[in-house]
């Protein structure tokens, strides 16, 4: 598994559980009718559970497992599935500190277009790695 | 599909697996049972089995990551972790 599919998936990892500890506050405070600022999170746990790991989870596996290239670099450039990583991270960030601490109105629109860039990249490097090694007849 | 499990071991073997399967399959019909109910039921035991489902599926996670993070590993890494384990 090269290095940059294990970034991404790890790194889906952490967010699942970040996730998963915003979901059960989102939980105990509906239960309970306590930690009313955990509402405030709500936006955050959908943005990491959706994008962080979801998304980066089949990302990071599909860089890892589709079918490789017979000549040259096995994957193409790596430096493309850094600046997926770099740009879907960035954009996902941006998101999540948005609903936590606003740096400006425009992060989450910054925060999106980061996430589309990342995965227009990502579909430019793996295009012609979905194919068949069967002839055509 | 990830790999880094012994082809010696067999399903029932994979107590991380199953923990997180019982784990977040209990926790989702705990759920499901018990959320639409949390406001029109004025009883405190719904509210109780509410969070239980929340921290069987956040114990799911838990668990599933843990299983997972040392099988993310390239082939140089998972040798590594081989020799370990023979060492131990």
């Amino acid at each position: 598994m090269p290095a940059e599919s294990r970034f991404m998936i790890k790194l889906s990892f952490l967010y699942l559980v970040v996730g998963f500890v915003i979901g059960t506050m989102l939980i105990i405070s509906k239960a309970y009718g306590v930690w009313g600022f955990a509402w405030q999170l709500l936006p955050v746990h959908i943005e990491m559970m959706l994008t962080g790991w979801i998304i980066q989870l089949t990302l990071g596996t599909a860089y890892w497992i589709f079918p490789r290239f017979l000549e040259g670099s096995p994957r193409g450039n790596a430096l493309y599935v850094k600046i997926v990583a770099g740009l879907l991270n960035g954009g996902i960030m941006l998101i999540c500190l948005h609903h936590i601490v606003e740096i400006s109105e425009y992060d989450t629109v910054i925060g999106r277009l980061l996430e589309v860039m990342a995965v227009a990249v990502f579909i430019g490097l793996h295009w012609k790695r979905v194919v068949s090694f069967r002839k055509s007849p | 599909m990830f790999p880094g499990r012994p082809k010696t071991d067999d399903i029932k073997s994979n107590a991380t697996g199953w923990i997180t399967w019982i784990a977040l399959n209990s926790g989702l019909v705990l759920r499901f049972t018990t959320e639409p109910f949390v406001y029109s039921v004025s009883s405190g035991w719904i509210s109780h089995i509410l969070v239980l489902s929340a921290i069987l599926q956040l114990l799911a996670a838990i668990v599933y990551v843990y299983e997972m993070w040392f099988r993310v590993a390239s082939p140089k890494q998972r040798m590594k972790q081989k020799r370990n384990e023979r060492r131990s």
